[in-house]
């Protein structure tokens, strides 16, 4: 394949990605949140019971179906593989904070280009704290941050975490009335099962593909100067805005936007944190499955991360609502900054005199 | 233009041997490991010289040199 053709493959695939974000808000989905990573591991988290916020309790097929379909190309492609290294603490940190980082902006970066592409301009404000995290994350990357060398995982790791995803999936499919579920509110909004499970295989085909990653659409940028991801997110957020306007869902303005809030330290901090986090991960929420879908064991430990810490933000009122920041938002957003850059620090590989 | 890619464990040890090396060939660049040789992310040099005389066990933390060849890569060394 020419480099051409391969930059033409990730345009595609940020387009069809697009429509498919707007055809699941389309079939259910809640408005500007079409498939956000962070907002369903969330709503999975409380489904699973690991919180008690009753409207956001949902088993989101999307996230299993990203990491199944990224599963199923690299088998076909025959490199599927158990790699990883062994910081796993690191990584499950790494993951908590970028969920913490999520629940205070309210979305991941692909919801905070969903919501861009709606006319939110809080997601605008986000925009600017994600970029400015991926950049201090890449200085630190361009000083020599580094997790340790991949190590070989036992036999039985192989298949272990897909083994997991796979079954949670056929226990939804076989008796959905085994995980909570909510009644009102975003949780309550979701489009057919098992349309989402397909379009999100889909969606995970593509990723894996493509390598789509937000954050390392940025990171390319700061640390190469390659634009072909960029122009890639930007035909993403051009087909977003187009789209929500076909539908009716553009609305240009700060305030009064479908699950956001408009304090704008936080907007900028919360996103910060995500980009931050996921350079010092590899990855962002996104990109966390396709690598778990792909064998990936450090991913597994971030989407722990992930999950734990959406259970956390609720349970300990960090998580911000439609009217602001949550209680103890604030408070989680400096611990969260100053382990991130502790984590950063600790992690820069020395130069052998 | 470029005819071999070097990928290795960290950007850091990427950019030191762009550093290092800056000088050694006319054409020389840092960039991210193309699709076709990984799924996962990372980085590589790219540069044009002679693969034959590259030895990548001398070359710190590198993993795998590949040739360009027809538009394809080709593996041409891997380190242990």
């Amino acid at each position: 394949m020419s480099i051409k053709k391969e930059n033409l493959q990730i345009y595609i695939g940020f387009i069809i990605f697009a429509i498919l974000a707007l055809f699941l808000m389309i079939q259910g989905n809640p408005a500007n949140m079409g498939i956000c990573t962070a907002c369903f591991i969330r709503d999975i988290a409380g489904a699973l019971g690991l919180h008690s916020a009753g409207k956001v309790q949902y088993f989101r097929p999307e996230v299993f179906g990203f990491i199944i379909g990224a599963f199923v190309l690299a088998m076909v492609k025959k490199d599927y593989k158990s790699s990883g290294t062994s910081n796993y603490a690191t990584n499950f940190i790494l993951g908590f904070i970028m969920m913490i980082g999520s629940l205070i902006f309210l979305g991941c970066p692909l919801r905070m280009t969903l919501r861009m592409g709606a006319g939110d301009l809080n997601a605008y404000v986000g925009f600017f704290g994600f970029v400015g995290g991926i950049g201090v994350g890449s200085l630190f990357v361009k000083k020599g941050y580094s997790l340790s060398k991949k190590v070989e995982t036992a036999p039985s790791e192989k298949y272990a975490g897909i083994s997991i995803i796979i079954a949670l999936t056929l226990i939804a499919l076989v008796s959905p009335t085994s995980f909570l579920a909510s009644t009102e509110g975003p949780g309550s909004m979701h489009a057919p099962f098992l349309v989402s499970l397909i379009v999100a295989i889909i969606v995970g085909v593509i990723a894996y593909q493509t390598k789509i990653c937000f954050s390392g659409t940025f990171k390319n940028l700061f640390l190469f100067k390659d634009y072909t991801y960029i122009i890639g997110y930007v035909l993403f957020l051009i087909v977003l805005i187009i789209g929500n306007m076909m539908i009716g869902n553009f609305h240009l303005s700060f305030a009064d936007q479908p699950v956001a809030h408009t304090d704008t330290f936080f907007n900028f901090g919360g996103l910060f944190l995500v980009g931050f986090s996921a350079v010092l991960a590899v990855g962002c929420p996104l990109r966390q499955c396709i690598k778990a879908g792909s064998g990936n064991t450090d991913a597994f430990m971030v989407l722990l991360g992930l999950l734990i810490g959406a259970a956390a933000a609720h349970n300990f009122s960090t998580a911000s609502s439609g009217s602001g920041v949550g209680a103890n938002g604030p408070i989680a957003f400096w611990i969260s900054l100053a382990v991130l850059f502790v984590i950063a620090f600790l992690n820069l590989k020395k130069k052998e005199s | 233009m470029y005819n071999i890619i070097i990928t290795f464990l960290s950007h850091y040890d990427a950019v030191s041997f762009l550093s290092e090396n800056r000088k050694s060939y006319d054409s020389i660049k840092i960039a991210p490991v193309p699709r076709q040789i990984s799924s996962s992310c990372g980085s590589c040099i790219m540069l044009k010289g002679n693969s034959s005389i590259i030895d990548i066990a001398n070359i710190e933390s590198s993993e795998c040199l590949y040739e360009i060849k027809d538009g394809k890569y080709v593996k041409v060394a891997e380190n242990d």
